[in-house]
């Protein structure tokens, strides 16, 4: 077996992580891992974002895990690669950057590569963190998110995503706090 | 030369005031990443859109109490020479990427140096706090505040599911990067070092040399900061690096009692060797003044020094730095006369105390 990052000498140091209820295999010369280790960059090894994406991304779709139906359906359509409409930024500069992005808007443009460098690189899929004071957000878009988070959640109990899951009931259960407060303040007016 | 920029020159670096904890920590740091929603991140903008960051920013600034309103400093990078520059960088104000930036970028520092804004970095916006002493709580109280003040004026991008959006991945949610520098002369005499780090790794921080991303370790210093900045809150991040904090400072501390135990004469030769080295040089290179200076850190911790203050260290650290050393000449000198002048220094500021 071929080492993940060079593609040249032959992988000895096999990873396997679980992320998100997902395992995920690296297969790394000795040489490579001894580099991404020294180099210290990203995540527990130490690995660059682009490499990360495109190349342990490819290596798993390629003949390590099976392919998802997803992934088998891109793969056949062979879709031109997608480039952002807001700011012109494509999937090339991405990798060539190491895996930065144009523009707010590029996080829905390219929102598979994304998903994957969350994937790799962070512990869960939603923030959990401090909002914008200013985001006096309606009671119908909070009711809108709500929806959509619950959908998420059927999605990632049926792929037994369990962390993935408990993060949404989370959020579901701020955003229910947060849309029973609004309510009430606008009962007492 | 920017007359703002040399009154920094008066003061100590607000991370290197002395008198907080044993030495260990040296300095904790949190900084935030915005961006102004709809438009184009530093890498990929144009002239125009840096610019309007800019003003955008330097007006959210001007309103900020915690930037000290107006009279906060507010500095653009075209402006500066490349000596001005490096004294912003040795005082920790701005990066490396703020001052490569290929867009116009700006900083605005506020006049008690603590809190600093770079603009058209990697992000729109860095907010950072740097205070001396392992105190990421007072770090993030005051970065919150700042955040909350900026963004009353200005709308940061922002996704319901992902939070802060961030022109690298790594950085989304959050936002945030919480990192405290350490002092850790014990651990690296004992060999301790590499695996520690190791284990830091595997707890998903990261551990950096003193001049952030890809430096080296320098003077025994080491920067650990969180990685993961989606899925858990600011508060539980700072918590959980602090922990970590906590312990290497114990390990620490552990590491300097048994090599005063095992061998006490190995550790005052290491000390009473640098000591020497920086009273009596002619010539010294930054590098060997750092790697020196980390020896007598340790010397004034472990109280082997009376007549020397971690106050003096701490000076000499931020002195030594060719910025610095440049601009107190008042002009620009070739390597070979600045290692001359360093060492000029430190037999003035060593024998004055001896």
């Amino acid at each position: 077996m071929l080492c993940d990052i060079c593609k040249k000498r032959e992988a000895t140091i096999h990873i396997k992580e679980v992320k998100n209820g997902k395992c995920i295999s690296t297969n790394l010369c000795p040489e490579c891992a001894k580099e991404k280790e020294l180099s210290g960059g990203l995540g527990a090894f130490g690995f660059n974002l682009a490499e990360v994406i495109f190349n342990v991304g490819k290596m798993n779709g390629d003949k390590k895990a099976p392919d998802t139906p997803e992934e088998k359906n891109e793969k056949q359509k062979k879709t031109p690669s997608p480039t952002c409409p807001q700011c012109g930024w494509t999937l090339a500069k991405m990798r060539r950057s190491g895996g930065k992005l144009g523009c707010s808007d590029c996080y829905k443009t390219f929102e598979k590569w994304v998903t994957m460098a969350i994937e790799q690189v962070q512990r869960g899929a939603v923030h959990v963190g401090k909002h914008p004071e200013c985001k006096q957000r309606s009671g119908a878009a909070i009711k809108m998110e709500i929806d959509k988070l619950q959908l998420n959640l059927a999605e990632a109990v049926s792929a037994e995503e369990y962390e993935k899951a408990a993060q949404i009931r989370d959020r579901i259960n701020l955003l229910k706090a947060e849309l029973d407060s609004l309510q009430s303040a606008e009962d007492n007016k | 030369m920017n007359q703002e920029i040399k009154r920094l020159l008066q003061n100590p670096a607000s991370f290197l005031v002395p008198g907080t904890g044993d030495g260990i920590a040296i300095s904790s740091r949190i900084r935030l990443s915005r961006n102004l929603s709809c438009l184009p991140y530093p890498i990929a903008a144009g002239k125009e859109s840096a610019a309007r960051v800019i003003r955008e920013a330097e007006e959210g600034c001007s309103r900020s109490k915690t930037m000290g309103r107006r009279k906060g400093l507010f500095l653009k990078m075209d402006d500066l020479d490349e000596l001005e520059k490096l004294l912003l960088l040795e005082r920790r104000l701005a990066s490396n990427e703020l001052l490569k930036s290929p867009v116009p970028s700006a900083l605005a520092v506020s006049s008690d140096e603590k809190v600093s804004v770079m603009i058209n970095e990697e992000d729109h916006l860095r907010l950072q706090v740097l205070t001396p002493g392992f105190e990421l709580a007072t770090c993030w109280k005051k970065v919150n505040t700042l955040d909350n003040e900026l963004g009353s004026v200005m709308e940061f991008a922002w996704n319901d599911e992902l939070g802060y959006l961030t022109e690298c991945p790594t950085n989304v949610g959050t936002g945030m990067r919480a990192s405290v520098m350490l002092h850790l002369p014990g651990l690296v005499m004992s060999g301790q070092i590499d695996p520690t780090i190791h284990g830091i790794r595997k707890l998903g921080l990261a551990v950096r040399g003193i001049c952030g991303e890809g430096s080296k370790n320098t003077g025994n210093l080491y920067q650990v900061s969180n990685q993961i900045t989606l899925g858990e809150s600011e508060e539980n991040i700072i918590e959980q690096l602090s922990a970590v904090i906590r312990q290497l400072i114990e390990y620490e501390r552990r590491a300097r009692r048994a090599l005063l135990d095992r061998d006490r004469f190995a550790l005052l030769d290491h000390v009473g060797r640098a000591f020497g080295l920086l009273q009596n040089s002619y010539k010294l290179s930054a590098d060997e003044a750092i790697e020196a200076l980390s020896a007598l850190r340790t010397g004034v911790d472990l109280g082997l020094f009376q007549h020397l203050s971690s106050a003096t260290v701490n000076e000499l650290f931020l002195e030594l730095g060719a910025g610095h050393l440049q601009m107190r000449a008042g002009l620009a000198l070739p390597d070979p006369e600045q290692e001359v002048l360093r060492a000029k220094l430190f037999r003035s500021k060593l024998r004055e105390r001896s």
